[in-house]
């Protein structure tokens, strides 16, 4: 029997990306960003999570894209690592489930590569799966140990 | 951007800064795509979604069914995507302006569906789900599997799967 693995997908400058659902809290219309208390590259600003404030991270200059306005069209994903919090703005989303033979651990020398887990094929598309834990480890904690304002809401809630 | 965009947003940051009871988290939930066609919501279980793509991947084939839309090309298969509103009869009650495509893939059957607005994914207790639909049009039922608490008409998707050959 074919082991498969649940993935939202989601795209970012015409590419698709993925993160494993069990990540995914939550997928929603962008709404508006209000500014962070320290302004950082890298990080949009925070947005008020049923009162839990969550970083939106500019996920497009971390993927070395331009990045570009929210735009009530775009949407919001959630994702939850090791109890924190992180949000970013994608284009479509959708669902995808995908027969592990088809995740690759091979990554393309791409300038993004740094944050790529893995690569997912599916006949010629091909789907990026975002290390969520590294873009958390490196900048969303750092990040956070510079505001106390993040670090009073990053204890997580579900 | 317009004012009428930041109005937008603003108007969605103040609803998602309210505070939710927490769920009990024993209870069984389902999770929804959700998305609007006039005024109303709808939403299909996840598991059940491939992928979603804007109306410019549609391509319109003459003297097809009023129920299909048109065809597209989603991961190589070519399928017919349904235009719900002759469903749930909505084209004369406001001017539906679709703009997304939403692929469903359920028992090896591939097809999709225009919306009008993605709205996100949502979680909702399966016990609040209102199975009682005798405020639906006793032909579109079979559509529905019922409407949570939060007025999300929740669509079952084998049933969909035939709404193009239901035409008589």
């Amino acid at each position: 029997m074919q082991n498969t693995v649940n993935f939202i997908q989601f795209s970012i400058n015409d590419h698709d990306y993925a993160l494993r659902t069990d990540h995914v809290l939550r997928v929603i219309q962008s709404v508006q960003i209000s500014e962070a208390p320290i302004k950082e590259k890298g990080i949009l600003g925070i947005i008020n999570y049923h009162g839990t404030l969550i970083p939106v991270m500019d996920i497009c200059n971390w993927l070395k894209f331009e990045s570009t306005e929210v735009r009530p069209e775009n949407f919001i994903v959630i994702a939850m690592v090791d109890g924190k919090h992180i949000a970013f703005v994608v284009n479509r989303i959708g669902f995808i489930e995908v027969d592990e033979n088809n995740i690759s651990n091979e990554i393309p020398m791409i300038e993004s590569a740094e944050y790529i887990e893995k690569i997912i094929t599916n006949g010629a598309d091909i789907t990026y799966l975002l290390d969520i834990k590294k873009l958390v480890t490196q900048h969303v904690e750092e990040y956070a140990n510079k505001s106390q304002v993040y670090k009073a809401t990053f204890k997580g809630r579900r | 951007m317009s004012s009428e965009f930041h109005t937008l947003l603003h108007q969605r940051a103040v609803e998602l800064a309210k505070v939710e009871a927490l769920d009990d988290l024993s209870e069984e939930k389902i999770n929804l795509l959700v998305f609007s066609i006039g005024a109303e919501n709808y939403g299909i279980e996840l598991m059940y979604v491939s992928k979603t793509y804007g109306l410019k991947d549609l391509t319109n084939v003459p003297g097809m069914s009023s129920r299909i839309l048109g065809i597209m090309n989603a991961r190589g298969r070519v399928i017919p995507v349904f235009d719900l509103k002759t469903i749930f009869e909505l084209t004369e009650k406001s001017k539906i302006n679709f703009s997304n495509i939403i692929t469903i893939e359920i028992n090896d059957i591939f097809y999709g569906i225009a919306t009008e607005n993605l709205i996100g994914t949502y979680t909702t207790l399966k016990s609040k789900i209102q199975k009682n639909l005798s405020s639906v049009n006793e032909g579109n039922q079979k559509y529905i599997k019922g409407i949570s608490k939060e007025d999300v008409i929740i669509l079952d998707p084998l049933i969909l799967s035939t709404f193009g050959q239901n035409e008589k």
